[in-house]
């Protein structure tokens, strides 16, 4: 029989329950609007959140260990790691430090790189939530179980750090790493088009319509660019100016022995996946960003790169990550050993633009297609 | 009050709360479109000069490493007059060559055809499209349709019409369990 004590329970239960789910920041608000996407160039660093994988601890030791060991002390870095033991590995790897860091234990497999699993939108107002805007899926994870680990990311930093973020699932496929974005507009990777268009959206228009309403900035949807993600070939460096690669830039600064009509062979320069790709095909890629950069009111400036003929691999110093301290403006920029007139050469780009440059060694990492931007992802700037 | 009613009192707040939480909290993840799933497209289809092609498996087969697919291709002419439009399929695979890397490498072809398809006014036809290339294993697989010639305006001159793998799932590697200082960070949800 219904009794009375059961009635009175059950009410304090439901208004215990929704007061846990207030204070904790409950899925009822996360519904709520978000601000504009992040910027890449804008603001000072606060929240980064990378990912430690042990198995790749050769891919990202010292690159972790140059970037987190250069990062002042008010920055918190949130270590996605898919164990404890992981976890404590990361932090002897990172040795002397001044950030603070923070574990998000995940218990799933993932890879090492965090840049590609979401992106971060900014509060709408001042006391609300970032959201993390996770893609519909991830490329390949059919066959990669680390990469369907990957998906579920941004759902576990959301539950890891309350309710001042909030993790929002899109029904658009992209990786977080085909978007870059400054405080104006957010340019856009072509292959986006590719992966959407007859599969969540009907085309072209309704893909624009889609991305302008999430990232709440004008979308600049490249229509030729090399088949990477953005942050690989360019980097907007804030007031209307962007960097683009430029291959013949890098060509002029490989030794003579390695150049394509001297190659008979033998080793490749810095062990590039069948030798640099200096080809007119490649340089007109780049050249299209760089026009079509041009074209929306950017001044573009450009800057070596060395694009391997695998397509994926690239000696590039645009994969970056910028902070702003007031006036000054601080780069962390990859350099990788063996390639020393490469690496002066885009440390002078830098510096031309009135950047401190923090060097970060890349060299173990840029052969996994990716380099310090592709590892780490900025959550919250100020 | 009795000690027995407050025990009542007690376990059935216990257990509406614990309901309203695990209800209402789980998933932490949100869709920011409210059809999410809906909005797939099952059937993606290239529209070129009036022309609508779709591909599919031949006899609805599923493919795995080893096969040569056949691929059946329908267009229809959607307009009242006579439409000609010539289409390229290709097929690319992609193995992953590194568990550590940041992304799939640059897919290679394994196969293409072009088609020059006449159609009467309204009139559908279907075509078989034989690859005779082997899949590879433990590929990410994609067949490409793209119309030869200038795209229309506003529509894309290609659209990947198929995507699958021919790998199935691998069983994922089991990590330490929780401890109590990582309570906070629950499972996802899929």
């Amino acid at each position: 029989m219904f009794r009375w004590q059961t009635a009175l329970g059950a009410v304090i239960g439901l208004a215990a329950g929704f007061a846990f789910l207030a204070v904790t920041g409950s899925h009822l608000n996360q519904a709520a609007a978000s601000g504009p996407i992040l910027s890449e160039c804008d603001g000072r660093m606060r929240e980064l959140v990378v990912h430690y994988e042990p198995s790749a601890r050769e891919v990202v030791a010292a690159v972790y260990r140059d970037f987190l060991g250069a990062l002042d002390p008010d920055v918190t870095v949130h270590a996605v790691c898919p164990d404890r033991p992981a976890y404590e590995e990361f932090v002897s790897l990172a040795g002397r430090i001044r950030c603070r860091l923070d574990p998000v234990i995940t218990h799933h497999p993932m890879t090492a790189w965090s840049r590609d699993r979401w992106v971060a939108l900014t509060p709408a107002g001042p006391s609300g939530a970032t959201t993390i805007w996770s893609p519909r899926g991830e490329t390949a994870e059919e066959i990669w179980p680390a990469r369907a680990g990957d998906e579920r990311v941004g759902q576990d930093i959301a539950v890891a750090l309350g309710s001042s973020v909030k993790a929002v699932r899109s029904s658009l496929y992209f990786d977080g790493g085909d978007f870059l974005s400054d405080n104006d507009n957010v340019f856009v990777a072509p292959r986006v088009l590719q992966r959407n268009v007859q599969h969540t959206v009907g085309g072209r228009e309704e893909l624009l319509s889609a991305l302008a309403g999430a990232v709440k900035r004008r979308v600049i949807l490249l229509d030729e660019a090399p088949d990477h993600h953005a942050g690989m070939f360019m980097a907007s460096v804030g007031g209307h100016r962007m960097l683009v690669g430029d291959p013949n830039l890098g060509r002029s600064l490989v030794p003579a022995q390695f150049q394509p009509e001297n190659r008979a062979g033998g080793d490749e320069f810095m062990n590039l996946p069948g030798g640099p790709d200096f080809t007119a095909a490649t340089q007109r890629l780049f050249d299209a960003v760089a026009a079509q950069c041009a074209a929306a009111a950017y001044r573009v400036v450009r800057i070596p790169v060395v694009p391997a003929q695998d397509g994926r691999t690239y000696l590039t110093y645009v994969n970056v990550l910028q902070d702003q301290a007031g006036e000054r403006r601080i780069v962390y920029l990859p350099y990788y050993r063996g390639a020393e007139a490469l690496n002066a050469a885009g440390r002078a780009v830098w510096e031309g633009l009135g950047f401190e440059v923090r060097p970060v060694d890349c060299t173990a990492t840029y052969r996994h297609f990716g380099c310090l931007h592709c590892l780490v992802n900025v959550l919250k700037r100020s | 009050m009795k000690t027995k009613d407050l025990l009542t009192i007690a376990a059935t707040a216990l257990g509406t709360a614990t309901l309203t939480v695990v209800f209402l909290a789980s998933p932490r993840m949100s869709g920011d479109d409210a059809n999410l799933m809906a909005a797939t497209i099952a059937k993606p289809k290239l529209s070129a000069n009036g022309v609508e092609m779709t591909l599919c498996a031949a006899n609805g087969r599923q493919f795995k490493a080893g096969d040569q697919p056949e691929f059946e291709l329908r267009a229809v002419n959607t307009l009242s007059q006579p439409c000609d439009v010539t289409v390229r399929a290709s097929l690319s695979a992609s193995a992953l060559l590194s568990p550590l890397s940041r992304a799939m490498p640059m897919p290679s072809v394994l196969w293409h055809e072009e088609l020059a398809i006449a159609l009467k006014p309204n009139e559908t036809k279907a075509f078989t499209l034989a690859t005779r290339t082997n899949l590879p294993a433990k590929s990410d697989i994609t067949v490409i349709l793209t119309s030869v010639g200038q795209p229309e305006p506003g529509k894309a001159a290609g659209i990947v019409a198929m995507r699958f793998s021919t790998e199935p799932p691998a069983a994922a590697p089991a990590y330490a369990a929780t401890t109590a200082g990582e309570a906070g960070v629950i499972p996802a949800l899929r």
